[in-house]
């Protein structure tokens, strides 16, 4: 079990650096892309919020890794699998419903949005897998 | 003990060779079934594109035969001319049924209702037009009016308007043809009276007023007699009427089709390197294993198991391995490629469109019963190996 946890907390942790770091470098802005006004003035696409609220979906997970690397009780560790797929779903909603990327073709829309959907899939489907995993087994503490 | 428990047990028994065979067996699916996903797709949308454009020939101004196709096919910025007078000497050639001419207008950058940032205007006449009819008569059931126009599938009305404001004249969306994959999908269609009405209210309401020159065209759409030689009657545009190229349909895109072969063809290599090394590692794997389980094997037999069930029991093992790593597999790669298929496009410079379910059920039912036969080759010589082994042999080793 414990090398099962190790597994959970890893993998969560590089997801939540991947999730919070790789879009910045993948928005309209980063490839020189933005809104121009009349008076000159640089506005950033949409992209590039999703990019910011990535940050925090980020961070959110890194924290549930770093928890289920230091958790021992079977049911911590259930409640941190729960809310890992809250987060993988909320990863995958930010560029698709809560706040989108911009038009096809742009970077963000071929690269950006297919990683985060990606991403928040694996999430989904390590904690899902870790979850039954954890209410299947006989032991009391990981 | 049933054949299929003592192959899971067997299974769960060894975890680390089992991973190596799984492991091995899932990057040989995905990686055949991405490759071919791309190849096909990129053929898909070339024969899709193709059919769209609906001409037999298609006749260009000299010099900008790469320049259209380019256009067509990626929906890069074209501006080409000829003149009009061309459509009478192209109709007078002998096995030509019908011609009907076409204008490129200049590309819009970032227009609101496309979802790409440049979007094509294209020109056609209603009156002899046989590319865009078949598809309003099959839809509409009505030819465009003055200020309709049709669009390819990343044409939209923008959200909260009714109009699309193409150089400040309003135009209705009458409907759009269906994905394609290449540039066809950021054009816009419209009849030669709705180009007339925009370019004559862009000079007082647009920044940069319309412009089409008069006189002027930029291809001929042609369709040939029913049983006329494609080629010859190319031929004969090509030596009667000068200053124009004809494209023949099928061998549109040549450059990007033979680039495509040569991409098929070096997937095609590393691709039969993997799965030779594969065959090898789980051959070896299973080879491995079986020597490890000789006693347990002899124990089998000394229990009444015949050396046909020991056969089938290592062959079972083999293909529940091959059929959970490639059915992950092409489950992984389809997924992947599906989100990732704008990336692709833009990385490898060509067009790409999803096959239809048909086909891509097709192709993963080949992949995978393909692994299927891999597998059970691999392991067919071990496998046969241990079984003719005398149990007290066996033991004793």
């Amino acid at each position: 079990m414990k090398t099962k946890k190790i597994f959970l907390g890893v993998a969560l942790i590089i997801m939540a650096i991947a999730i919070a770091a790789v879009p910045h470098f993948n928005t309209c802005q980063y490839h020189g892309r933005d809104i121009t006004t009349a008076t000159g003035t640089h506005v950033p696409m949409k992209c590039n919020w999703s990019a910011q609220a990535e940050i925090a979906v980020g961070a959110t997970l890194l924290t549930v890794g770093i928890l289920a690397l230091v958790s021992r009780r079977k049911e911590t560790l259930s409640f941190l699998s729960i809310i890992g797929i809250v987060l993988g779903v909320v990863t995958i909603l930010i560029p698709t419903r809560i706040i989108g990327v911009c038009s096809s073709l742009m970077p963000c829309n071929t690269f950006m949005k297919p990683f985060l959907v990606a991403m928040g899939t694996l999430v989904v489907s390590l904690c899902v897998v870790g979850l039954v995993v954890l209410l299947t087994s006989k032991e009391k503490e990981a | 003990m049933s054949l299929l428990r003592l192959a899971l047990n067997n299974i769960r028994g060894n975890a680390f060779r089992s991973s190596v065979v799984f492991l091995c067996v899932l990057g040989v699916a995905s990686f055949l079934l991405g490759t071919t996903l791309v190849i096909s797709g990129a053929q898909n949308s070339l024969n899709v594109g193709i059919q769209r454009l609906g001409a037999d020939i298609l006749v260009v101004p000299e010099g900008a035969q790469t320049e259209v196709q380019t256009a067509l096919l990626m929906g890069k910025p074209t501006n080409v001319w000829m003149p009009a007078s061309k459509i009478d000497e192209i109709a007078a050639v002998p096995g030509v049924q019908a011609v009907s001419p076409q204008i490129y207008l200049q590309s819009l950058y970032g227009a609101p209702c496309c979802s790409v940032s440049e979007m094509f205007l294209v020109v056609y006449d209603p009156a002899t037009d046989f590319t865009v009819k078949p598809w309003l008569d099959k839809e509409l059931g009505r030819p465009l009016a003055r200020g309709e126009v049709i669009g390819g599938s990343y044409i939209f009305v923008p959200a909260g308007e009714k109009y699309i404001t193409l150089y400040g004249y309003n135009t209705t969306l009458a409907g759009n043809l269906g994905a394609t994959g290449t540039g066809i999908d950021q054009t816009l269609f419209m009849t030669q009276e709705t180009a007339r009405a925009m370019a004559q209210s862009s000079l007082t309401t647009a920044v940069t007023p319309l412009v089409i020159p008069p006189g002027e065209i930029s291809e001929v759409m042609v369709k040939i007699m029913p049983g006329a030689d494609r080629h010859r009657v190319a031929l004969d545009i090509l030596l009667k009427v000068l200053g124009v190229v004809p494209l023949e349909s099928p061998n549109m895109f040549g450059q990007f089709r033979h680039q495509m072969t040569g991409l098929l063809w070096g997937f095609v290599t590393i691709m039969v390197v993997f799965w030779v090394l594969s065959a090898v590692l789980i051959g070896l794997v299973f080879s491995m294993a079986a020597n490890e389980r000789r006693r347990e094997i002899a124990v089998l037999r000394a229990l009444g198991a015949t050396r046909f069930y020991v056969f089938r029991s290592i062959l079972a093992e083999a293909v529940i391995l091959a059929l959970g790593g490639a059915l992950l597999g092409v489950i992984l790669s389809s997924f992947v490629i599906y989100l990732f298929r704008g990336y692709i496009t833009s990385s490898l410079g060509m067009p790409f469109l999803f096959p239809g379910w048909a086909s891509f059920l097709g192709l993963v039912a080949t992949g995978t019963a393909f692994i299927l036969l891999t597998v059970i080759l691999a392991v067919l010589l071990p496998a046969f190996r241990v079984s003719r082994m005398e149990p007290a042999i066996a033991a004793r080793e």
